[in-house]
């Protein structure tokens, strides 16, 4: 696109953004547009912070969040929530927890208290722990029905084994059972500090007042954060595939990758750009084009960098019948493969751009949205100007840089593949593979089934 | 003085409010305009009258397969170029095939508006149908089936729940279609499908966001001008009759846990129980507070339990009142649903409160303004509501009862509704290797 119109030209976020004394950073978007609001309080820490063997404690912590303050129990902040219809979240991810409350913006003030009172007063009672520990383990259980969760669940084992991106983030049955009541409480006692976290503030309040609200609330918020952990990379490993068995089922769930890169790499933007010729553009994709529009073997196939603060996996996600796998398989590895030895055409490349920066002002429609920008920004310690600098960015990359980003960061020699489906239609699928092993789905889960 | 329904009263009269723009071309293009600046960017949706519930046996599934061949190129417009080129407008392109309707839809920058609508009009008046591009999306289709329905553990039972709740009419079988019917499906069909059901006076074109509506209209006119009418659709003229009796499924299959899903026949959109029922359904299971979210799932008693009414944005026709609930791992199906029968007893007895009914309806009404802040979903409120129940503002009328929702009609509708007599119930039920 040598030409990008002003009207579609991404600016700087109009937003207030201030510390508080004890560290938190405050992040207001005013937007009169409709009576709604939306709160996020961001804290850094997620499942990269469980410790040692209790994988799944960010996500009970989350889980847990609400079920009790020094004030009420679990029953009455259930209905304060509701009482205002407020829309209430908290997940636990890799490097962070997000915990949102979202409703109409007269209720703003009972909102914000609300929001306060779950993060910072939670009581985590014994009660609750055990109904939630109980929930978790059921939920796992019935995981294991869900072929895309199985197949997501072993390629991050695969490829991180034991470092903290490894396991499931709700933890396996093993590492939840191992949990005790005082977990959760002393995780949230570590890791919930204002110094790192970030409150964001979307929709119609006026700043101001969104400020000093912010203030009252969350001032007395004290902790100092601990030090991060390091972790470094897992070891580059051999190519290998890991084969789940699931009798009789008619399509498998295909996973293919390897490590890829931080959200803070310099590259992390233009690899995007790059991937998205490979497999992140949709049905313009050379992934989506050769394996559905022209085959007809799945209904998506879909390639990408995770975004996280250690280096995310490089992944490509589909699915096909039984009896296709090992074409697809072969299919993924070829253009995989031709995409590294050349990289984008000239035309692919520019599609691509035009696509990113033609498409950025839809990330921006709601306040809700531009919060979600500026928090990522806050979060991965992203330069102050990543916004506004990003479609420049974006036209600049030339078909060279492409190219040599494409031979970097693409390894087929290197990638690991799981297949989770009916291992016996698939005959030979995995025959070109050297190294295959087959994996107990029980073990993956560790629930001795 | 602030009434009940005033601000000061702690309730906004009108949150949201959806007004739209209402134009008719000569030959029957209905065009509905939302005109908001608020961001550079403008949802283009074009909504046909035609789902399954427009199909016949034999040719089940054929609205959902025709949607995929609709990106499959015109003489001016090669295979998938249309989902290319709208993309490099920086565009995001799709569609999707509902019981009532079928929806194309562009999310994407204003500069974009211009190439949305000539392409879409492009694709609706000169679609290019081949055996070679039927035969590969067919496959896709397939796939497509595979991964929501089949290898999903719940997937075949709802099938089979539906099957047995509308034995006659077309709501008993799903979008996707049957499999033996989409491998039988021939490009003849696909030709009739079109010229029956694409004509201008069948689609609704739903522009929002940031437009000149003056502009937007003259150039919807010049595109789509030339397009011929056809004669209306051929009516869906099949009723259940009243179900007389429960009647009761099994569905056998290698999960972890057991299931118990069931279908209480309920009217269709725009009669005046729908609103008790949606208050109902949101009091039963939304939020934590919800009664059958604590009896049942916070207390361990199961894995999850979901009410709702009919689709999403509810259907043309009389639909259903669903309870879904999964069991936890190793517990029967048969408990789960006596338990599930026991609740529903004593709500029947017992009556809902007053301000358990304030909950679900201000939650229903925060949850719409929340939505409403995309110009996609305002355009499909709009889209959606003109087709299903020939009214772009419907929201608005739905958002007005609501608020005059009041406990006594939410027990009238329980006790009418969710009786045994008019329940279809299909079991889940674990089959070990």
């Amino acid at each position: 696109m040598s030409f990008l119109p002003e009207r579609a030209r991404v600016r700087r976020p109009a937003h207030r953004r201030r510390h508080l004394d004890n560290g938190l950073t405050v992040l207001i978007v005013e937007d009169q547009r409709l009576p709604a609001i939306s709160l996020t309080l961001l804290v850094p820490a997620g499942g990269g912070a469980d410790p040692t063997g209790q994988a799944g404690t960010a996500s009970l912590v989350a889980g847990l969040l609400d079920k009790g303050s020094r004030r009420r129990d679990a029953d009455s902040l259930a209905v304060a929530i509701d009482d205002l219809g407020a829309s209430y979240s908290a997940r636990a991810g890799r490097d962070s927890m997000a915990i949102s409350l979202a409703g109409l913006s007269e209720d703003f003030m009972d909102l914000l208290a609300l929001l306060g009172e779950i993060t910072l007063e939670s009581s985590f009672p014994a009660t609750e722990f055990h109904l939630l520990r109980q929930r978790r383990l059921h939920a796992l259980t019935r995981a294991m029905d869900q072929a895309a969760t199985v197949a997501d669940w072993t390629f991050s084992r695969g490829l991180y084994g034991e470092h903290p991106y490894g396991p499931p983030l709700s933890g396996t049955a093993a590492s939840i059972s191992a949990l005790t009541e005082t977990v959760p409480a002393a995780w949230h006692e570590q890791q919930f500090t204002p110094a790192r976290s970030c409150l964001a503030i979307a929709g119609a309040v006026p700043a101001e007042q969104a400020l000093k609200a912010a203030a009252d609330i969350f001032e007395r918020w004290q902790g100092t954060p601990p030090p991060r952990a390091s972790h470094p990379d897992p070891a580059p490993a051999e190519r290998r595939i890991l084969l789940v068995d699931r009798p009789d089922s008619p399509q498998a769930q295909i996973r293919w990758g390897h490590l890829g890169i931080s959200r803070g790499d310099p590259r992390h933007d233009a690899a995007e750009l790059v991937n998205d010729v490979l497999g992140g553009g949709g049905f313009s994709s050379r992934l989506m084009q050769t394996i559905r529009s022209e085959k007809g073997l799945t209904y998506g196939i879909h390639s990408g960098f995770a975004a996280r603060l250690h280096a995310g996996p490089f992944r490509v996600s589909t699915f096909t019948p039984t009896a296709s796998v090992g074409e697809v398989l072969r299919d993924i590895d070829d253009l995989v493969g031709a995409f590294r030895a050349d990289g984008p055409t000239a035309t692919e490349l520019d599609d691509a751009r035009r696509r990113l920066v033609g498409g950025y002002p839809l990330q921006f429609e709601t306040a809700t949205q531009v919060a979600g920008q500026l928090l990522e920004i806050e979060l991965y310690g992203l330069p102050e100007d990543t916004v506004e600098s990003y479609q420049d960015r974006i036209l600049a990359v030339d078909t060279k840089q492409a190219a040599d980003l494409a031979h970097d960061l693409l390894h087929p020699e290197a990638a690991l593949a799981v297949v989770v489906g009916d291992l016996n239609g698939m005959g030979s699928a995995a025959a070109d593979w050297g190294n295959t092993e087959t994996v107990d789905i029980g073990l993956l889960f560790e629930v001795g089934t | 003085m602030p009434t009940e329904n005033s601000p000061a009263a702690g309730r906004p009269a009108t949150p949201f409010t959806l007004d739209a723009r209402q134009e008719t071309l000569a030959n029957g293009l209905r065009i509905l305009l939302l005109e908001d600046h608020g961001a550079p960017v403008v949802s283009y949706q074009v909504h046909f009258a035609a789902g399954s519930r427009n199909e016949r046996p034999g040719i089940t599934g054929i609205s959902h397969l025709f949607e995929h061949m609709m990106f499959k190129g015109t003489p001016d417009c090669g295979p998938e170029e249309f989902a290319r080129l709208m993309q490099a407008e920086g565009g995001q392109v799709n569609a999707f095939t509902t019981e009532d309707s079928t929806c194309y839809y562009e999310n994407l920058p204003a500069h974009g508006l211009e190439l949305a609508i000539r392409m879409e009009a492009d694709r609706q008046a000169h679609l290019l149908l081949t055996e070679e591009n039927l035969g590969s999306e067919r496959e896709v289709v397939r796939n497509e089936r595979l991964l929501r329905t089949v290898n999903t553990p719940y997937g075949e039972a709802r099938e089979l729940l539906m099957s047995l709740a509308f034995p006659r009419h077309p709501y008993g079988w799903p979008v996707v279609g049957w499999d033996s019917d989409l491998v039988a499906m021939s490009l003849a069909d696909c030709q009739t499908y079109f010229s029956t059901y694409y004509a201008p006076n069948n689609a609704t074109v739903v522009v929002a966001g940031d437009m000149d509506p003056e502009e937007t209209l003259a150039m919807i006119t010049a595109a789509y001008d030339s397009l011929r009418p056809g004669p209306p659709p051929p009516p869906v003229v099949t009723r259940e009759e009243p179900q007389r009796g429960e009647r009761r499924g099994e569905f056998r299959k290698r999960v972890e846990a057991a299931a118990v899903m069931a279908a209480f026949h309920v009217p269709e959109l725009t009669h005046p129980d729908t609103v008790p029922l949606l208050v109902l359904a949101a009091l039963l299971t939304d939020g934590h507070s919800a009664r059958f979210h604590r009896h049942f799932v916070k207390s361990g008693r199961a894995g999850s339990v979901s009410a709702s009414v009919g689709s999403s944005f509810l259907n043309t026709d009389p639909s259903i009142f669903r309870l879904d609930a999964v069991a936890n791992p190793g517990e029967s199906a048969a408990d789960l649903e006596t338990q599930l029968w026991a609740e529903l007893d004593r709500l029947q007895e017992n009556g809902v409160g007053a301000d358990e009914v304030r909950r679900a309806v201000r939650q229903i009404r925060a949850d719409l303004v929340l939505q409403a802040r995309t110009q996609f979903y305002r355009g499909l409120l709009a889209g959606l509501y003109q087709v299903r129940a020939g009214d772009c503002h419907f929201t608005n009328h739905l958002d007005e009862a609501m608020l005059a929702v009041t406990p006594q009609d939410l027990d009238r509708v329980a006790r009418t509704y969710l009786v045994r007599s008019n329940r279809t119930v299909v079991t889940l039920i674990p089959e070990k290797s």
